[in-house]
């Protein structure tokens, strides 16, 4: 597995920019933290890495195959249970009874098989972490993941996620100081490219 | 709430049937107008009578095949327009067309290249066609892009895709079509029969019945054709739920 670089990257959106020649990299097997104010990017730099959206300029290098995504909305199939959308991704790679027991670790246990909508905030966000984490991928994004949930959840849900990941790279975007404290390795601050009457100022 | 609702539709049917032996009372010739007591009395006796329900399956069997046939390909041509925005322009055409060419019409035009007894099943297929196709074609479109964006970056196949992300956005339109596709088939699919009149086929009663003016035979195979599409219109919307159902707990 490769490093991943992220060179010069400038994008924008009706004039406007949000990420100006941008370069950074993320060490591969290790966890990287982006911090910074709302509105600076740091989505953006994820979709672009996750190919959701094209960079204006500049490239990104070394993104394996196989990556996996905790949004900041949830994005589950609401009609589905916890157990089909993971499935949905992991396939026949973990069976259920894996599944079952890594939801159960999470405190999903009584709610594994009820549709999706019909679970609390809090739920979900764990449900599309247990997803992200259980599919089978080299690198893992978590934009704003860890967001809504309580401090004895939290926690627990951190440790989850760095056992369950050993060896993948997590590029994890987060404006709080604590979640990043508990995911450990690095952290890269992102600062916001201020716009004044057509000028840009870094 | 429930037996306020059973209630006025008992008394709607009730107020429909009574108006329309006012009618036949008024009016007072059996040839114009029949009864629905007189309705009844055939009822009860014309499923008897030999040749019934062979009638009913040679027109039940062709009905149905051509509106299964317009299910799947009406389904599966969706789902490509859905993913190829050319194949949709290309189709656009045909689509309406279909749509808006007199059933009448296609109905003669058909009788030039297929023989009567295979007619209903293609005038039933073209009826339904369109109107699976564009309601799938509009689930495919309304679907939360943001799944299928999620869909994209764990590399989900088209297959588990399909079932998860696209199936429950296409399911309430898949449902309504079939909802109306249902009485579509049979509307059009008895229409080719009276107009081909193949032999042994509701559409051939339905014709005899006009030209002997029988006119209680014409009432009672009206009502049987309007019994047989509601109650497997029923059957089957349920199957299908039941099947969106199954689908849910996988």
């Amino acid at each position: 597995m490769n490093d991943i670089t992220v060179t010069k990257l400038n994008k924008g959106y009706g004039g406007k920019p949000v990420l100006r020649d941008l370069s950074m990299k993320f060490e591969a097997g290790r966890v990287t933290n982006i911090m910074g104010p709302s509105g600076c990017g740091k989505t953006t730099l994820l979709n672009i890495m996750m190919g959701l959206e094209k960079a204006d300029c500049g490239s990104v290098h070394g993104i394996p195959k196989r990556i996996a995504a905790v949004f900041q909305e949830y994005r589950l199939c609401e009609e589905f249970s916890p157990v089909s959308n993971i499935r949905m991704v992991t396939g026949k790679t973990i069976p259920r009874s894996g599944i079952e027991r890594h939801l159960r670790e999470l405190g999903l246990g009584d709610s594994m098989y009820k549709p999706v909508r019909e679970l609390s905030g809090g739920m979900k966000q764990r449900v599309s972490i247990a997803r992200a984490v259980l599919h089978n991928a080299d690198l893992i994004f978590l934009d704003e993941a860890y967001k809504g949930l309580d401090a004895d959840t939290l926690s627990a849900v951190i440790k989850f996620v760095l056992d369950n990941s050993e060896g993948k790279t997590i590029i994890h975007v987060t404006h709080d100081l604590q979640t990043a404290a508990l995911m450990g390795g690095c952290v890269i601050k992102m600062e916001s490219v201020r716009y004044d009457a057509g000028e840009i100022k870094d | 709430m429930k037996n306020k609702g059973s209630l006025y539709r008992v008394l709607a049917i009730a107020f429909a049937l009574g108006l329309w032996q006012l009618i036949s009372y008024l009016v007072g010739q059996r040839l114009l107008i029949v009864s629905p007591v007189e309705v009844l009395l055939r009822l009860g006796t014309i499923w008897m009578e030999p040749g019934f329900w062979r009638t009913v399956f040679f027109s039940f069997t062709r009905i149905i095949s051509g509106f299964l046939i317009a299910l799947i390909t009406g389904f599966f041509l969706a789902l490509l327009s859905g993913k190829f925005r050319f194949f949709e322009m290309m189709l656009r055409p045909f689509v309406v067309t279909i749509k808006s060419v007199p059933v009448a019409s296609f109905i003669i035009i058909s009788l030039i290249w297929l023989s009567a007894r295979e007619l209903s099943i293609f005038i039933s297929f073209l009826m339904v066609f369109p109107v699976v196709y564009m309601n799938v074609l509009q689930g495919i479109k309304i679907v939360d892009r943001k799944l299928v964006e999620m869909a994209k970056v764990f590399d989900v196949g088209w297959n588990r895709s399909l079932l998860r992300v696209y199936m429950p956005s296409i399911k309430p339109f898949l449902i309504s079509a079939c909802g109306v596709g249902f009485g579509m088939s049979w509307k059009a699919g008895v229409a080719a029969e009276v107009i081909g009149i193949p032999k042994g086929s509701i559409g051939e009663r339905l014709y005899e019945a006009k030209i002997y003016l029988n006119t209680s035979d014409l009432f009672a195979w009206t009502v049987v054709i309007v019994l047989i599409s509601v109650v497997f219109e029923k059957l089957f919307l349920r199957l299908l739920r039941a099947g969106f159902g199954g689908l849910e707990k996988l």
